[in-house]
């Protein structure tokens, strides 16, 4: 009996302690806003830099190593705002977590490169097409063109003989796919900027072959390839009156000035922390095509983006899509 | 019921116990966290589970990842007793290979991973880590299995002139038998967790590994748990049947 | 069956000379006792005979095959009794029946038939030695090497050993050489003991026993006389600290 009262004991103290971290969790003064690194960190690359203060409260700009972190800090009330990938947006709202999308603010830094040339993408019948990340977002708005496009593509590391179809390939991430288009293990490959810039460099004879968002535009009969957006919890919204307004001049006006100062932009983002290598220059930071759309313009392109990824796994927007009060009104 | 059957049917049934213990703290922790995309309720891992059993994808998945454990438990298996009935047979032998054995069993998990991903394919690169991760394992035990037979035992079969096969089919086999299958059944379960790593950075095609990682990527954490929870099941179940051969086939230990 | 001759055998090992110009016989079909301290040397011979260990000098007469029983039962784990048996047998004896019979007789023979199928863990010390003691007559051999093999039992487990033992060479009589610290088997056993001493190791004397060795008890006059000499002669000659 006695071992079965301390067996007891033992499941409480462990449930309150659970309970008491589940807790701590959301204590914190001050706002916090998150931005995963890479390209999307620069769409707050000024603030950063100059990190604003929002009437008498203390805000906080951190970058966060990937979209992973974005959503759990999100969800459990670690941060406030955030830049997300839309589907991330829409997935956590789906699971529960009530966000409002402010805004959309990249509209495609995805390219095809490769180290041979083709003027149409069905010339890539045949060959072997490297991606990063099966399942995720750059490989279901690929299929979803090729889709478009009446051409057939199949998963396999070895290019189709019959020259039908398009053989798809991944890769977990840019660092992989680079020294595979050196030694020429792959001939085409799609990569973020600004990692596209450094493959073109270090890569002799490797040219920039498609803009995905442009291919976008041609299946979608001229929609925005909303990519990420910025979102922000419902009750930091209802909390701080104003902020959405002000954070959306400061979204606004950072646009044109990483356009004008990327020295600036790249040193904001590594005192942040950014592990960004590549230097940026103008086109570096015109090609991670980053901008400002409000979130009730920006809708129906969004709702465009959710409803392509959805059709090929719900779950990569959680299941089914968003209801409209997701956008900020 | 008096207080000493009462325990012993406690203590039959304490694994159990323990287990359901376990879902219970998850239990009130999820309901704690109240937060899906964090920890999701037992049930509805279960529900996922259950989902991905019936369908297909889900078996072949799982065909995938068992046949890539499976090729690179034998490829390990057999290079480690060859080369430690080599090295019992032949010291020097032993001696030569020490430094191999040891530097494949220091090296770093992640970095076998990384560099398997330069030289080999997707779908080959988690068999040469699995190779390579349980080859120093295996050799270790094999080399001390066969130490470990009594040499008295040898010298007496030698002096009284049991014949060669005898020796190695009578003597040897059955002898290290039960530590070979010791080691198997540790390594195959720890082979299994090591293939799954392996497939999620090397985006293996048809793999519980990248399974997932798609889960993960889509912030289906009941998901990726129910994955896991399979991966255990299998991972015990493998663990079961070699328990069972074992048992099977060495019926002169004390139980 | 042939004597084994020893003549003028000599060994060393790194720079020790264990025995030099040393002369022995085996006779056929008798048992013999090296009897002597640990360390003397008898071990060193018992290997020379078996071919185990080279020397200088000649030794004749050593059959083919030989039959060894040790302190060690050296039985395999993994097999019976009866496998045990077999095991040996298996290259010597082709016909499988004709087998199974000498088996069944040996195991008879040493009173373990209810343990035929028993595996060595589940028998005691005294049993895995009686079993190995089948084993070595069994095996057609016509020389049993003995080294130390009662040695660590307790004396009502040795006393009934050495009847099995008995009750087994009476069947086939072969030659036998014990080697052994303890003069109790020596006199209960043997034809002839050689008692060993010095260095490098020397026979300093020797004792013939002619009673029926199934009869003998220590009790017997001729029996407690040569024990107690033997006893005396190491009490002398052991260096007192």
């Amino acid at each position: 009996m006695k071992k079965l009262f301390v067996a007891i004991l033992i499941v409480i103290i462990a449930a309150a302690a659970v309970f008491t971290f589940a807790a701590c969790n959301n204590e914190k003064g001050s706002i916090k806003i998150i931005v995963p690194d890479g390209a999307p960190a620069l769409a707050i690359a000024k603030m950063l830099k100059d990190k604003p203060q929002f009437d008498k409260y203390e805000i906080t700009y951190e970058i966060v190593p990937g979209a992973a972190e974005i959503s759990a800090k999100i969800a459990n009330g670690e941060a406030d705002f955030a830049i997300a990938p839309t589907n991330i947006a829409a997935n956590i709202y789906n699971k529960g977590t009530d966000i409002r999308i402010i805004s959309a603010n990249t509209f495609g830094n995805l390219y095809l490169v490769g180290t041979e040339s083709v003027s149409d993408l069905s010339d890539l019948k045949g060959e072997v097409v490297y991606n990063i990340g099966m399942g995720g977002t750059p490989d279901l708005t690929f299929k979803y063109i090729l889709n478009q496009m009446g051409i057939e593509y199949f998963a396999s590391d070895v290019a189709d003989e019959t020259g039908a179809k398009v053989a798809l390939h991944y890769v977990s991430s840019g660092a992989e796919l680079i020294p595979l288009l050196k030694t020429g293990n792959a001939k085409f490959g799609i990569l973020g900027e600004p990692a596209v810039s450094q493959a073109l460099k270090n890569v002799s004879g490797s040219i920039r072959l498609f803009a995905i968002h442009d291919l976008w535009a041609d299946v979608t009969e001229g929609l925005d390839y909303t990519q990420a957006v910025f979102v922000g919890r419902k009750d930091a919204i209802d909390k701080y009156e104003g902020i959405v307004e002000w954070l959306s001049d400061l979204l606004d006006e950072n646009v044109d000035w990483i356009a004008a100062n990327p020295a600036e932009a790249q040193a904001a983002l590594a005192d942040a922390g950014s592990t960004l290598t590549v230097a940026l220059n103008k086109q570096i930071i015109r090609a991670c095509n980053i901008g400002f759309v409000p979130a009730k313009y920006a809708k129906s392109d969004i709702n465009a983006y959710l409803t392509a990824m959805a059709s090929f796994n719900a779950a990569a927007i959680g299941g089914k899509m968003p209801e409209d009060t997701i956008y900020y009104q | 019921m008096n207080k000493a059957k009462l325990k012993s049917i406690i203590v039959r049934f304490s694994p159990l116990i323990t287990v359901g213990v376990f879902i219970l703290i998850w239990y009130i922790a999820a309901i704690a966290v109240d937060i899906e995309l964090i920890l999701p309720r037992p049930a509805l891992v279960f529900k996922e589970l259950l989902a991905l059993i019936s369908g297909k994808t889900f078996w072949t998945a799982v065909g995938g990842t068992l046949s890539r454990s499976f090729t690179g438990f034998a490829i390990s298996f057999a290079l480690a007793m060859i080369l430690a009935v080599a090295g019992f047979a032949i010291k020097p032998i032993h001696r030569a290979f020490s430094p191999l054995v040891i530097i494949s069993r220091a090296i770093p998990t992640m970095s076998v991973i990384l560099l398997s991903l330069i030289w080999l394919t997707s779908q080959t690169s988690p068999i040469l880590i699995s190779s390579l991760i349980m080859f120093p394992m295996f050799y270790s035990d094999f080399y001390s299995a066969l130490n470990n037979i009594d040499k008295g035992v040898i010298d007496m079969a030698k002096l009284y002139k049991v014949g060669a096969k005898d020796i190695v089919t009578r003597l040897y086999i059955p002898n290290i038998l039960p530590s070979v299958l010791d080691s198997v059944r540790s390594g195959i379960s720890f082979n299994v967790k090591i293939v799954i790593a392996a497939e999620v950075l090397a985006q293996t095609r048809q793999s519980m590994g990248i399974s997932m990682q798609i889960s993960r990527v889509m912030l289906d954490t009941a998901s990726l748990l129910a994955w896991t929870a399979a991966a255990v099941a299998i991972s015990y179940a493998l663990e079961l049947i070699v328990e069972l051969i074992k048992r099977f086939a060495v019926k002169w230990r004390r139980a | 069956m042939k004597d084994i001759v020893l003549k003028d055998v000599s060994k060393s090992y790194d720079g020790l000379t264990v025995v030099e110009g040393f002369n022995l016989t085996l006779e056929a079909g008798k048992i013999t006792c090296l009897l002597g301290v640990s360390g003397v040397g008898k071990t060193t011979i018992l290997n020379i005979i078996g071919g185990l260990a080279g020397s200088q000098g000649s030794v004749s007469g050593v059959p083919e095959r030989i039959s060894y029983i040790f302190q060690n039962p050296t039985l395999l784990p993994n097999m019976t009794v009866e496998g045990n048996l077999d095991f040996v047998l298996r290259s010597q004896i082709k016909d499988k029946e004709e087998r199974k019979k000498i088996i069944a007789e040996a195991i008879q023979n040493v009173g373990l038939s209810e343990f035929a199928k028993a595996y060595p863990y589940q028998l005691s010390a005294g049993m895995a030695q009686r079993v190995s003691m089948a084993r070595a007559f069994v095996y057609p051999s016509e020389l049993i090497l003995m080294d130390e093999p009662f040695r660590g039992l307790d004396v009502a487990t040795k006393a009934r050993l050495l009847e099995y033992f008995l009750a087994l060479w009476q069947k086939s009589k072969k030659t036998v050489l014990l080697v052994t610290h303890n003069i109790d088997e020596a006199v209960l056993l043997s034809d002839k003991i050689l008692v060993l001493g010095g260095r490098p190791a020397r026979i300093s004397a020797e004792y013939f026993l002619n009673s029926d060795k199934f009869a003998r008890k220590l009790s017997d006059k001729d029996a407690a006389e040569v024990f107690g000499k033997i006893y005396d002669w190491f009490a002398a000659v052991t260096p007192k600290s």
